[in-house]
């Protein structure tokens, strides 16, 4: 009898111990919650457009997305980025083209904000903007799951 | 046995403290970063590649702006919902109707605005979105709001964010992609109508800065139709794309399409729109 209560309460301990990670895991990346914040920042001045979640796995070694985003060039725009589900640094630079084009210019780059997980960019002269996210390879975090949330709003009128 | 029933607990346990304990150590995370952002420069040529696309709202507004009259009977009725029957109507029509809807909307045309939503509302059922509309209050917000087009337009960037989350949330995003083909084909039939109506300028080069969306539109469509059920579409897509072909992304010179290219590009989005709607 005492091991059926030794092992049942071993039991429910491994359990709960597992599902606080996983719930930690799961709630990571908490799309509604994550655009909420970023919401907040586009009003009053501008609208939700659209939105886009980038979603990876940490791996060993670095890694890459390119987001292709079309501006009109006769817009406002303002660029938000949440990164509070990343458990590693994210570099989000945006390029005037695509990744190998000739002349690729540097328009943003969160390098300078260390510390903030929220990002904003509003672009002069907006047209076909590309987004990179260069994750770093992390071996201690390997194939923890990640997301940058990113969220697209325009000015009326 | 004895062995074994003892070590499977003490292992997990030892695992679920190891897996808790990563998650806290935030002094040698920030140790770690330091160094990692040193080797991070570019992007490397293996990256993956995602397509965002405006919303249909936003076209819709930026059509309106130049100059987008409306005309009555150039929407799709709404009793064309009742003929959809497959899947693949039924997905690219949601779009053509959004599209409808927001063009009706924006002309204070309230009641044809609800008769689309209704529209909306079935459709929405029938590609396995519930009634994602109906939990919004939508009709109801619309109601209250007729006649104040800031409002409306706050109502319908709502509706697009409510449906973004649903279909995200829903392994569906790929859906997305495809309402959207729908309502950019509807928006712009829409636009080159009213521009065979009476010559616009100023809707023309609206039309003509669509180039930058169509590319997108056919790479993210391409990306996830895995099954090649939207061949179809993105051939015909890649035809209209033809009339953008002149257009550099590199230049700060505005494309503007000729009067020729114009109703070139209006024959095939007719004919587009017409074999999506079944006309």
């Amino acid at each position: 009898m005492r091991k059926i209560i030794f092992h049942t309460t071993l039991l429910i301990l491994v359990v709960l111990a597992s599902s606080a990670k996983i719930d930690q895991i799961a709630t990571d990346c908490e799309v509604r919650v994550l655009k909420s914040e970023l919401i907040k920042e586009l009003r009053p001045d501008f609208k939700y457009d659209s939105s886009n979640i980038s979603r990876f796995l940490i791996e060993d070694k670095k890694q890459g997305t390119e987001v292709q985003v079309p501006l009109f060039s006769t817009e406002k725009y303002r660029l938000l980025f949440n990164t509070a589900a990343l458990p590693v640094d994210v570099e989000i630079k945006i390029y005037d083209k695509k990744v190998g084009s000739k002349n690729r210019k540097l328009l943003y780059s969160n390098e300078k904000a260390s510390g903030k997980t929220i990002f904003v960019f509003e672009p002069e002269t907006p047209k076909t903007m590309y987004i990179d996210y260069i994750l770093p390879g992390d071996a201690s975090k390997v194939g923890q799951p990640a997301c940058v949330v990113f969220l697209l709003g325009y000015k009326v009128g | 046995m004895k062995k074994i029933t003892y070590q499977i607990p003490a292992l997990l346990i030892i695992t679920s403290l190891f897996l808790i304990s990563c998650g806290g150590n935030e002094e040698e995370n920030a140790v770690k970063e330091e160094v990692i952002i040193e080797e991070t420069t570019e992007i490397s040529n293996d990256h993956n590649v995602e397509y965002l696309l405006p919303s249909p709202l936003q076209i819709a507004d930026l059509f309106k702006r130049g100059g987008l009259t409306y005309i009555g009977d150039l929407t799709n009725p709404v009793e064309n919902v009742e003929k959809l029957n497959t899947k693949y109507d039924q997905k690219l029509n949601f779009g053509i109707y959004s599209a409808d809807m927001a063009y009706c909307l924006m002309n204070d045309q309230s009641q044809e605005s609800i008769n689309y939503l209704n529209a909306l509302r079935d459709l929405s059922e029938k590609i396995w979105m519930m009634d994602i509309l109906n939990a919004m209050g939508l009709r109801e917000r619309l109601e209250s709001n007729v006649g104040n087009e800031d409002s409306l337009t706050y109502i319908m960037a709502d509706m697009q964010m409510n449906t973004d989350n649903y279909l995200e949330e829903n392994g569906m995003s790929y859906m997305g992609t495809v309402i959207f083909a729908g309502a950019w084909v509807e928006t712009m039939y829409l636009g080159t109508q009213v521009i065979a109506s009476e010559k616009n300028e100023n809707l023309i080069a609206k039309l003509s800065e669509q180039a930058i969306v169509l590319d997108g539109l056919i790479k993210a469509i391409e990306q996830t139709d895995e099954d090649k059920e939207f061949a179809d579409l993105v051939k015909d897509l890649k035809g209209i794309n033809s009339h953008f072909s002149a257009f550099d992304s590199d230049s700060d010179e505005a494309f503007i399409l000729s009067d020729e290219m114009v109703k070139a590009l209006s024959a095939d989005i007719v004919a587009l729109r017409n074999k999506i709607i079944g006309a």
